[in-house]
């Protein structure tokens, strides 16, 4: 007998015995397999849900600083430190948790003052957050400089205006309910109702106004009329921009808390991870198929059983047990999973396999069937012993293999698989044996049962419930010799009522099951379409934090009015920019200290309540804040996603020869203004610019886009009645025929990136630029040159459209703006700084220089060809809401009030390829051009430091005049040469919103307060005043008769500009309202539901609509910019299309 | 797509500009398989992933399909002049099992780091071996398997030196040294498929012929994927 056949013998044995003991106690052994599953998993509660949630890293508080842009270690190195804890994080978020109760607690108080006095606190503690100064080394600085400065809200969120901050430092608190305002909150009559105002009635999944305001999850803050614990918790979130320690520090010292031991500080640092795009989906999509299918063909062949369904549930549970037994174990003993397990998954159960249980299944089934249960399990178990053993070391032996590939990734893979298959091997035996030995168990008896009753009285009922046992007794009754006769089915069918056989029918297919199935899939589908937290939500941002601190009871602290806040300031985290992998880095800034109990002061003799600070409460805040933080980032349009969505156009500016988009992430995209062509993308500082392909591969790319979120652009959601207007007089009949078909105008489509599909109109050069967009690297300009010359005659006018025509002193330029480029080499090496950072609030653009201000208060010039970066200025700290580019002077407005007076200079060497301007075109007005061979210079000449009390809103020149409005209700006058202010105006009772001066000195402006005030620029005197609308002005612009409003309300309004009067008003769509533009006197453009409307100015008649393409169906019109060439720009948020209207239409009339 | 950058140490995952581009059309392999590039940091625009996905020639993906269907029509017609039919794991289950390992054998080969490029090509080959002796373990199907890598190595490299196609890094003359691997894995598991198709039963020469064409269109849809 040689080892082998002993060892098998052995095996043999074994395995026989332990078939014997599995049949003879299945439910203890079960029992006990299921309590080894429970305790194997355990330590799987720890572990983070697999790729749905933020990632966290924590530092020490102690000596931080912001991760270093580029990784500093060897890219082989191990380091500890996460792979995206690279570059400055978005922000820094510090949260002051409070917890606070009444005490002592009256009989006679109501349900409602469990939370009035606590909630009272908030704005308290608002108070002293906001006054606090901050002191480094730099010198001292208020809060509003150093916390992050937010803009307007999305459009879309009109309605939470009055909640969140806008404006301003992002600071939330439940105070934000009421606005800030003590006294509003002490009216208020019913504070629970004002809380859950907002509360959206269906099951919502992402994070709720609520719980945005008050920081906590919904059952811990407290605020319900049903709880029981009268304890309100609450936090105060702080954004900022950079990491500052010293609140923590100041609050502490305000909320002493005398015995609070603090802990370790540190900073959490958390990092959302990107969308999962279509395309990384289908590769998993399919692997998951093909893992179906497997399990699908392998149960299929588990036959002679009682149940099959049970069976094949019982090895699926065997293998996904003993998947996360595997993943539980491994974190366990140490091992943090860092692949991605929807990933891995399907590759782990085909490795594990189902094998086994179907080779076990098939040996007990076909043992003899008059051998007693317990010993068919037994005779089972032995026969196959052999194979299964030397299966399972061929396996063990093949991924041993692949664990010496030194591979990281293949030998966690492995790891996972060895120990996957160790306990399946143990849940095989234990939990599957035992199981089939019940199952066989249960068939014996079925078997008794049918014997006993003679077959004739087979109750008619029986089949309809179950009708797999028919199948089964079909299957089993060639193997057992005790038959039991059905009838045929020809003669079942006779005997039985059609109702019944619809319900054999149904049953037979199994109608039902297959139904209930793929309802569940579509809703799974749905689910996680739909749900921000789940597969969407993969986002975005590292965020550090500092761990909470305080641990230990707080000690009761009685205040006078029974309330005792026992706040304790979080952690601050700071979320990072998941932008470029490579740039971010996280940067974390220390939380403050928790200032643990309120101030003590008169203590009561009652009871205090117990306001505990326990561990749980530490926890509080990871259960919510990070996956909060997407959304209320996203409310601000600031993304913290990897790939993120496509986003809104932010700004647009345009030349009349080329057009600049940009979104508040940063990306600014060039265009050709005649052809919609992208020349050049600009993205975002931080990433890294692919220089081998050229910006025709980036065209490809993901394109992010922001919202008019910025001045002016602004809509509201109200109804929206269809189309009407009011015309003035009878319309002239012949108009409509006469007009021309505008449709077939439409010239192209430019969404992100250059389609393959063919632009409306096939004229030659669009199809050129497209296709050209697509497989040439870099731009050729000397193709744009000659498509210019080209269109020489069809547009004559070729006044630059946005800047007012100021005959500057200035070198004699080319009239065109391209011309002054030599062409692009292909490949822009671009140079980046490093420190530029913040988004992009304002742009201008002329020749071929993009005038960029940002967040972080810097201005940066650029060449709008090239891409790269002419210069810039220091970077201050306030944002730079507005700019204005005129000749040679910038002016930009900041958040803080103040006005910086730029002027460019340019040392000129200026090539012959300048002057390649036709004659025809000389004719225009001459535009600098600066040539990539100037070096520019910009230079600050001048600052009104403090031009205004509140942020500068709106900013506007002409006719050497500049002129301000800002939030603090009033507008100024200022002279454009040195600077000097002129005139401050008063009228408006709230901020400005819009403004309008042009050549003539007409001056317009609008307000919040939905008023119009016409100025005379010369005496600074009020011409007129008119109430226009029900809400915000968002735009405003002049004719030579008339003034032409559009409102929140999203009605266009047309006055008459000496009378004031109003002529008629026109209905916008809803979010249409300011998209509206000019082409000449008395044409008007508006914009709609994907479509622009064209307008009689002198009659308000509607002269033409044209619907741009059904891509843009359901988009509105954000925001119309009339180019100078009689083509208009429209924004449709993510999509901008540019319209030629022929000069046809001017002479209409 | 970014088969050049496969291997891009660091760079697999997170590259933001790791699209494809269109001017480098990869190669893709005849037998209708090339790794999974899975990109990263595509936008959801539904037709730019179109576009990425078709953006290999219009003729690639038919003419792997074909040469999958041959493949896979070979190895039972081999089977049959050998008189030694295959018997091993010869059951579906087994078929999807195959199918599951080859897709992760791709899979690991576009998304997982590698220090360098030897190591990538000898994990694949150890890797593809393996498939081979869990799912075949036929003398023919060994034979067949490395005839077709050859063949379509072959084919690969005259296709690129005629400047059809290129790579953005080639290292083994014009192609990526790991390219052979994936073609022998993909013979296997192409002949995996055909000769359960051929297992079946009683059909006539229609039926399998319309069972192939089924399998045809499974595995165009590989490239697809890819």
């Amino acid at each position: 007998m040689t080892l082998t056949e002993r060892l098998r013998e052995k095996i043999s044995q074994a395995f026989y015995n332990h078939g014997l003991l599995c049949a003879s106690y299945p439910i203890p052994i079960i029992l006990f397999t299921g309590l080894c599953i429970l305790a194997c998993c355990c330590p799987l509660l720890k572990l983070p849900l697999p790729g749905t949630g933020p990632v966290e890293f924590t530092t020490p508080v102690k000596d931080y600083s912001p991760p270093p842009a580029a990784p500093d270690h060897k890219p082989g190195e191990p380091s500890e430190r996460p792979e995206w804890y690279v570059g400055a994080p978005v922000a820094y978020i510090q949260q002051i948790f409070v917890k606070s109760s009444v005490s002592p607690w009256h009989r006679n108080l109501l349900a409602v003052d469990v939370f009035r006095s606590p909630l009272s606190r908030a704005f308290q503690l608002v108070e002293e957050i906001r006054n606090h100064v901050l002191r480094d080394s730099s010198g001292t600085r208020g809060l509003e400089e150093v916390c992050l400065q937010v803009t307007d809200l999305l459009p879309g969120l009109r309605k939470l205006r009055n909640l969140l901050p806008e404006h301003g430092c992002l600071l939330l608190s439940p105070g934000n309910f009421w606005q800030n305002d003590r006294e509003r909150f002490h009216a208020d009559p019913d504070i629970i109702g004002t809380i859950h105002q907002h509360e959206p009635k269906t099951l919502q999944t992402s994070a709720t106004l609520k719980d945005l305001l008050f920081g906590v999850p919904g059952k811990y803050s407290g605020v319900s009329l049903y709880t029981r614990k009268r304890m309100v918790s609450y936090t105060i979130t702080l954004v900022f921009q950079r990491y500052h320690a010293n609140l923590r520090a100041r609050l502490m010292l305000l909320h002493p808390s005398p015995n609070c031991s603090l802990r370790a500080e540190s900073l959490v640092h958390v990092h959302f991870k990107e969308e999962i795009g279509i395309a990384e989906l289908i590769p998993l999509v399919t692997t998951y198929i093909i893992l179906f299918a497997y399990i699908y063909f392998s149960t299929r062949k588990i036959d002679m059983v009682k149940s099959k369904w049970g069976l094949a549930l019982a090895a699926v549970v065997t293998v996904l047990s003993s998947l996360l037994m595997s993943v539980g174990l491994c974190t366990l003993f140490g091992l943090t999973p860092t692949l991605n397990g929807g990933e891995i998954f399907p590759y782990l159960v085909v490795v594990i396999g189902l094998e086994n249980v179907l080779v076990l299944t098939k040996s007990v089934v076909s043992t003899p069937v008059d051998l007693e249960v317990k010993l068919r399990i037994a005779q089972g178990l032995s026969s196959e012993s052999w194979s299964i053993m030397k299966n399972m070391a061929t396996e063990l032996g093949i991924i041993l293999i692949g664990y010496f590939t030194l591979v990281p990734a293949i030998q966690e893979f492995c790891l996972f698989a060895v120990v996957g298959l160790v306990s399946d091997f143990f849940l095989q035996m234990l939990f599957f044996t035992t199981v089939l030995s019940i199952d066989i168990r249960r068939m014996e008896l079925a078997d008794l049962n049918k014997r006993l009753p003679s077959e004739a009285c087979l109750p008619p009922a029986k089949p309809v419930g179950r009708p797999a046992r028919f199948e089964r007794q079909l299957a089993v009754r060639p193997s057992t010799p005790h038959t039991i006769t059905l009838q045929p089915s020809s003669f079942r069918n006779l005997r039985l009522p059609k109702r019944l056989r619809v319900v054999y029918f149904l049953a037979r297919t199994r109608l039902a099951q297959r139904l209930i199935m793929a309802g569940t899939v579509v809703w799974i589908g749905i689910l996680v379409y739909t749900d921000p937290a789940g597969l969407r939500t993969y986002l975005a941002a590292q965020v550090t934090e500092q761990s909470p601190l305080g641990e230990g009871a707080l000690t009761p602290m009685p205040v006078p009015s029974g309330v005792l806040p026992a706040s304790h300031p979080d952690p601050a985290f700071s979320i990072f920019p998941p932008d470029a992998p490579k740039l971010p880095e996280n940067q974390t800034l220390p939380g403050e200290p928790p200032e643990p109990g309120g101030p003590a002061e008169g203590a009561h003799d009652s009871p205090v309540p117990e306001v505990t600070w326990g561990p749980e409460d530490e926890e509080l805040w990871r259960q919510l804040s990070f996956r909060h933080w997407p959304t209320l980032f996203s409310y601000y349009n600031i993304t913290l996603l990897t790939a993120p969505l496509p986003q809104d156009i932010e700004c647009l500016a345009s030349d009349g020869m080329l057009l600049v988009s940009c979104c508040l992430a940063g990306h600014v995209c060039v265009w050709d203004a005649q052809t919609g062509d992208c020349l050049t993308r600009i993205p975002r500082p931080g990433q890294r610019r692919d220089s081998g392909v050229g910006s025709a591969f980036e065209a490809q790319e993901s394109w992010e886009r922001l919202s008019d979120s910025g001045k002016g652009g602004s809509e509201e959601p109200g109804d929206s009645p269809p189309l009407r207007h009011r015309p003035r007089g009878p319309p002239p009949p012949a108009l409509f025929r006469d007009q021309p078909d505008l449709t077939c105008l439409i010239d192209t489509n430019f969404s992100a990136q250059p389609r393959l599909s063919e632009p409306t109109q096939p004229e030659p050069r669009h199809r050129a630029g497209c296709s050209r967009a697509r497989d040439g690297p870099g731009y050729d300009f000397s193709r744009l040159v000659q498509r210019v010359y080209q269109e020489d005659g069809l547009a004559p006018s070729r006044a630059p459209a946005l800047r007012p025509a100021s005959p500057g002193p200035g070198p004699p330029l080319t009239p065109e703006d391209e011309g002054g480029c030599p062409p692009e080499k292909g490949s822009p090496s671009l140079a980046w700084a490093p420190s530029a950072d913040g988004s992009i609030w304002s742009l201008e653009l002329q020749g071929s220089l993009i005038v960029v201000g940002r967040s972080s208060g810097r201005l940066e010039v650029w060449d709008a060809i090239e891409g790269t970066l002419r210069c810039s200025s220091e970077e201050v700290s306030s944002g730079i809401t507005a700019l204005v580019f005129l000749d040679k002077r910038i002016v930009a407005a900041r958040l803080n009030g103040s006005l910086d007076f730029f002027s460019l200079e340019t040392h000129t060497a200026l090539s012959p390829l300048q002057f390649r301007g036709t004659p025809g075109r000389s004719s225009s007005p001459t535009s600098p051009v600066y040539s990539s061979s100037d070096t520019v210079a910009c230079r600050l000449t001048h600052t009104v430091p403090c031009a205004h009390q509140k942020p500068i809103t709106a900013l506007k020149a002409a006719a050497g005049r500049l002129v301000t409005g800002s939030q603090d209700h009033t507008l100024r006058v200022f002279r454009l040469e040195d600077s000097c202010c002129l005139f401050t105006l008063q009228g408006h009772s709230g901020a400005i919103t819009a403004v309008y001066i042009d050549q003539t000195m007409v001056l317009a402006s609008g307000g919040q307060d939905g008023a119009i005030c016409l100025w005379d620029v010369l005496t600074g005197s009020r011409v007129s005043h008119m109430f226009a609308h029900r809400g915000d002005i968002t735009s405003l612009t002049c004719t030579t008769s008339c003034v032409i409003s559009s409102g929140l309300d999203d009605l266009i309004s047309i006055w008459d500009r000496s009378t004031g009067i109003k002529l008629y008003s026109i209905q916008q769509d809803l979010g249409c309202g300011a998209s509206l533009g000019v082409i000449s006197d008395n044409l008007l453009v508006t914009g709609g539901q994907g479509c622009v409307s064209f307008w009689d100015l002198n009659y308000g008649d509607l002269l033409q609509t044209v619907y741009l393409g059904k891509n843009s169906e359901a988009q509105p019109t954000r925001q119309i910019l009339v180019l100078d060439n009689a083509a208009i720009v429209c924004n449709f948020g993510s999509e901008l299309s540019l319209v030629y209207v022929p000069s046809v239409l001017e002479k209409l009339d | 797509p970014a088969l050049g950058q496969t291997t891009d140490p660091g760079g697999a995952g997170t590259n933001p500009t790791n699209t494809e581009a269109t001017p480098m059309a990869l190669s893709r392999n005849p037998t209708g398989h090339s790794p999974p590039a899975v990109q990263r940091n595509v936008t959801l625009f539904p037709e730019e992933v179109i576009a990425t996905i078709f953006s290999s020639a219009w003729w690639v993906p038919p003419c792997c399909g074909t040469a999958a269907a041959v493949v896979g029509l070979l190895y039972p017609c081999i089977d049959s002049r050998l008189g030694e039919p295959h018997k091993f794991k010869r059951e579906w289950a087994s078929v999807m099992r195959c199918v599951a390992v080859f897709v992760g054998i791709n899979h690991a080969s576009a998304k997982l780091d590698f220090a360098n490029n030897v190591q990538l090509s000898l994990t694949l080959a150890a890797l593809s071996l393996g498939l081979w002796w869990t799912f075949d373990r036929s003398r023919s199907g060994l034979g067949l398997g490395i005839t077709v890598a050859f063949l379509a190595t072959v084919i690969t490299q005259l296709l690129v030196y005629n400047g059809v196609y290129q790579y953005t890094s080639p290292d083994f003359l014009y192609i990526r040294s790991w390219l052979p691997c994936i073609f022998f894995s993909g013979g296997v598991t192409v002949g995996n498929i055909g000769r359960q198709l051929a297992m079946v039963r009683g059909a006539a020469g229609l039926r399998m012929f319309l069972s192939y064409r089924e399998t045809r269109a499974v595995i165009i849809a590989f490239p697809l994927v890819s």
